[in-house]
């Protein structure tokens, strides 16, 4: 009887979720051993760590203190996946809010040279409520329309916050408000980089693709090549095409007039080209391989000229591989153009790079986190683009 | 024997077997029919507890299989299931080896049982060993896959579906080589088909399953003399019900004294062959001969439609 | 009779461990590319030991990853961690959007500069894809090789170490070897935080403007990621051989 008994309890589902408790447990431990910011008398000095109650005004620091610990309640406890959603959320913007009033109340507005930083506390507990989003979603499993509506709001809450200046005062933000000019320049050149150079790759790697499925003894051999090309590491071949542009500028009559030079832009758009090249047409041989025989059979049989077949039933079906190649390159590009700093074509690895050389950690933010916010916002964009155009297939009911 | 004790099997709100009580006797074939979904797969599986059931008993020789770690359970029982499931990465002797192996048995009487099981199974030992599974036809795997579940020389047998993915002539193969070994070690074998043909071939007893419940078990004869609802009656075919009779018992049990003209049959063909046999060949009677070639006698067409016709 | 790839191969490693051990007889390969006066083989320190360095980086990464990543996948496809199965799936997506010149920029304030914070952003990049095959190889397994494994009596642990991950083995050993060539690649970069790998002589060679420190840098690392990738995938063919027919 006794073991009936066990047996009926165990098959019974804890009454608390497993990832809860971890995100609870990191949530508490952000939320109370680590530092929530980081005060800084100027730039380059060490920084002293200041708690949630240290940094903020009382009845700010025990209100965030109390989301932080109705979240993790809500985490812990199985709750709906909306109730879970809606938690983590406010517990998030509460962060981000207050992370701002911190600096706020740490260093008056008319000292110039002190710098107040999220400290490892406020990334933790980010990371915390971001998983548990993350986990809520993947829960939920919303289609792509609905994917893109989430993105489109995070990003008009992060404007909301820069435009309202609720993070003026924060390190990264001041490095941004010294040179406010440079940054959407090197952001420009950034997206001319990342963007242009998968456009010109799209523009050579379909044909070249549609070349190479239909020519056997062509595929292997470009495929090799390109393949070669992968494995040589971005430095190296950004700084290898230095010296060849650098010969065309000099010796092609109008090179120079279009932007060809040695250094700068031009070898670092060329490395871009040739890194996107692999997925974009690979992809486009695997997606044409694809093709059903039968799809491809029917569609000889109905009289379609090769131009109406390829345009027609060989390139709609292989489209979503295609998609997906580009998907690989856009994002890809985005972290490869920071490279590209390194022999002066500007970018966001600008501030990177210039952060690391003096040190200066909050420099090192302003280009790496646009750098990662980009390439986190292409992959939604184009994941939603993929599943649209992708085979219709039935989603699994939210669990 | 193995009892069935009220076993029922819920998942959330459907009951896939409903209060099944059965007796199977020892070195005996049953045979579980039922069509997919009827809960014959699940109610064997509760045996060596791959499934638990949700509520009721299942007694091996008396003792509640509960009683001991559900690993150990397996390990004394054999199991062999359609597609074999091979280990890929195993050659036919590991395979085959897998649970003595588990159990610690000494490598020489591991090496043994390999060889004695490769060579019932007329796979030469020398080649098949150190092959891997995806060197083997179809009806070579499925014969590794019996030979693996017996290694251990357990007393019970669960088969399920385990013929069902060979074509019709290396099925009928598989089959008469299981009669021939369950004969040899004397296993009991539960086995699980939704082929009426096959329960009819090997069961000593049928238990028909529909919708989670045996709606009924007994000796194939009973069961196409008295059906026990319309479904088993649809189960067996009407029409195939003579047939299905005289493939039960074998040449050499209608045996008449007297001579006959023409090939002998062998005594361990069903009589469904033999009268196969008959009208091909043209003759009112065939003599029967033994396995040593000795002449038992005639069997003839007049007495096996005696046998055909329904039993009072 | 070595085949033809195979035989070329040998010449590349050949030539690589030529190169390395005496680079001074290649330097008229070289010296159309530099200025005169400019040295045309690298000369400020070992290309043997560097190569060493940035191979013992990568070869610490990897392992690191792989112990990590592996036991990750283990644990969310048991019945213990399967809840955390859907979760993990979706932050490895995530993750692989993240480029690794950021991984290594973040990971500088976190652990300053050198060795640590490469080794790092290796290891952390070197995880998703050997995590992600990881899961794919444990998640796709036959599902009748896995019901004989339980019906022949193995408990959990016997499964796992004698049916599952030697069945997985070929996809997992895929992962790292597309983690490998990624971290060969993405090590260079840590030079520009002080770490000591083949990046040195490409970075030297860009800020002296020497083309040739910059090819050579960047074919060592080349050669390096072909030679260790076609190596990776014969064993992974030899593993998967055996098991499909």
């Amino acid at each position: 009887m006794a073991i009936g008994v066990i047996r009926e309890t165990e098959r019974r589902p804890l009454p608390f979720d497993k990832l809860g408790v971890i995100i609870a447990a990191l949530a508490l431990y952000g939320a109370f051993l680590a530092p929530f910011a980081t005060f800084r008398a100027n730039r380059i000095v060490q920084g002293e760590g200041k708690a949630i109650l240290e940094a903020l005004p009382p009845s700010l620091g025990y209100g965030l203190l109390a989301v932080v610990m109705f979240g993790a309640i809500v985490a812990v406890l199985r709750t709906s996946v909306l109730v879970r959603m809606a938690a983590a959320f406010v517990a998030l913007v509460a962060l981000c809010f207050l992370v701002g009033r911190a600096a706020g109340s740490l260093a008056p507005a008319d000292n110039a040279y002190a710098r107040v930083s999220p400290a490892s506390g406020f990334w933790v507990l980010v990371l915390a409520f971001a998983l548990l989003v993350a986990d809520a979603l993947t829960r939920l499993n919303p289609g792509p329309g609905l994917r893109l509506l989430f993105l489109a709001g995070a990003l008009a809450l992060i404007g909301a916050m820069l435009a309202t200046g609720q993070w003026d005062g924060l390190s990264i933000l001041k490095e941004y408000a010294s040179r406010a000019e440079t940054f959407w320049a090197e952001a420009g050149r950034h997206l001319t980089l990342a963007l242009g150079s998968l456009a010109v790759a799209t523009a050579f790697g379909l044909p070249l693709g549609i070349l190479c499925h239909r020519v056997d003894r062509l595929r292997a051999a470009v495929l090799n090549v390109l393949n070669a090309i992968q494995t040589i590491p971005s430095i190296a071949l950004f700084g290898i095409l230095i010296a060849p542009l650098g010969w065309v500028a000099t010796h092609v009559p109008g090179a120079q007039a279009i932007g060809v030079r040695g250094i700068g832009v031009a070898p670092a758009f060329v490395a871009l080209f040739l890194y996107s090249l692999l997925p974009v047409v690979a992809n486009t041989v695997v997606g044409l391989a694809g093709v059903p025989r039968a799809a491809n059979d029917a569609a000889r049989g109905l009289g379609m000229t090769e131009g109406q077949r390829l345009v027609r039933v060989e390139f709609p079906l292989a489209f979503p591989v295609i998609l997906a190649g580009i998907r690989i390159v856009l994002v890809q590009n985005i972290g490869l153009a920071t490279i590209a700093a390194l022999i002066g074509g500007g970018g966001f690895g600008v501030f990177v790079f210039q952060g690391i050389g003096q040190t200066a950690m909050d420099l090192v933010l302003l280009g790496a986190v646009p750098t990662v916010l980009l390439a986190f916002m292409a992959a939604i964009v184009l994941d939603a683009l993929i599943e649209v155009t992708g085979p219709k297939h039935s989603r699994g009911k939210a669990a | 024997m193995i009892e069935f004790d009220r076993v029922t099997k819920r998942y959330d709100e459907t009951e896939v077997v409903s209060d099944v009580s059965l007796t199977v006797m020892p070195h005996t074939i049953t045979v579980i029919v039922g069509t997919s979904g009827s809960g014959k797969t699940t109610l064997i599986r509760m045996v060596n507890r791959l499934v638990e059931p949700t509520s009721g008993m299942i007694r091996i020789d008396g003792e509640d299989n509960r009683l001991v770690p559900e690993f150990e359970l397996r390990r004394r029982i054999g199991y062999a299931i359609q597609g074999h499931g091979l280990f890929p990465h195993r050659t036919v002797a590991e395979n085959i080896a897998t649970v003595p192996t588990l159990l610690g048995w000494e490598r020489a009487r591991i090496r043994a049982k390999v060889e004695e099981l490769l060579t019932l199974f007329q796979l030469d030992p020398e080649f098949f060993g150190p092959r891997y599974p995806h060197e083997l036809s179809g009806g070579q795997q499925q014969r590794v896959g019996v030979a693996r579940a017996l290694a251990a020389e357990p007393n019970l047998l669960l088969m399920d579906e385990p013929f069902g993915a060979l074509d019709p002539i290396i099925r009928a193969k598989a089959q008469d080589d299981l009669l021939a070994i369950q004969k040899h070690f004397g296993t009991t074998i539960i086995l699980v088909t939704h082929d009426m043909e096959e329960a009819f071939h090997l069961a000593d007893r049928i238990a028909v399953m529909d919708k989670g419940e045996v709606v009924q078990h007994g000796a194939p004869a009973e069961m196409l003399v008295r059906p026990a609802t319309p479904f088993v009656e649809e189960l067996i075919g009407a029409t195939e019900r003579p047939f299905r009779l005289l493939a039960i018992e074998t040449a050499g049990d209608a045996v008449e004294p007297g001579a006959a003209e023409g090939t002998p049959i062998p005594e361990g063909l069903s009589q469904r062959e033999a009268l196969s046999e008959l009208l091909w060949s043209g003759r009112s009677a065939l003599p029967v001969a033994a396995a040593n070639g000795s002449i038992l006698g005639k069997i003839s067409l007049d007495g096996l439609v005696k046998r055909a016709a329904r039993p009072r | 009779m070595p085949s033809l790839p195979t035989l070329l191969r040998l010449a590349v490693f050949l030539v690589l461990l030529a190169f390395l051990l005496q680079p001074g007889l290649f330097e008229p390969l070289f010296e159309p590319l530099v200025q005169e006066n400019a040295p045309a083989v690298y000369n400020r320190g070992s290309l043997f030991w560097l190569t060493l360095l940035h191979l013992r980086t990568v070869l610490v990464a990897t392992l690191a990853a792989t112990v990590v990543a592996v036991s990750l996948a283990i644990l969310v496809t048991r019945e213990v961690g399967a809840e955390f199965l859907p979760l993990s799936r979706s932050l490895v997506n995530i993750g692989q959007t993240f480029p690794p010149v950021a991984v290594l920029a973040l990971s500088v304030p976190i652990f300053g500069f050198g060795e640590k914070p490469t080794l790092i952003a290796l290891f952390l990049y070197g995880l998703l894809p050997i995590f992600e095959n990881a899961l794919t190889g444990l998640t796709t397994l036959p599902l009748a090789v896995i019901e004989a494994a339980r019906g022949a009596g193995m408990t959990e642990r016997q499964r796992l170490l004698q049916i599952e991950l030697p069945l997985a083995l070929p996809v997992i050993l895929t992962g790292i070897r597309l983690s490998v060539v990624i971290s060969l690649a993405t090590a260079t970069i840590g030079s520009t935080v002080a770490a000591k790998t083949l990046g040195e002589v490409i970075i030297a060679g860009l800020q002296s403007n020497n083309l040739a420190f910059v090819l050579q840098g960047g074919l060592i690392v080349a050669a390096l990621a072909v030679l260790i990738h076609d190596m990776l995938q014969a064993l992974e063919r030899t593993l998967a051989g055996r098991t499909h027919a």
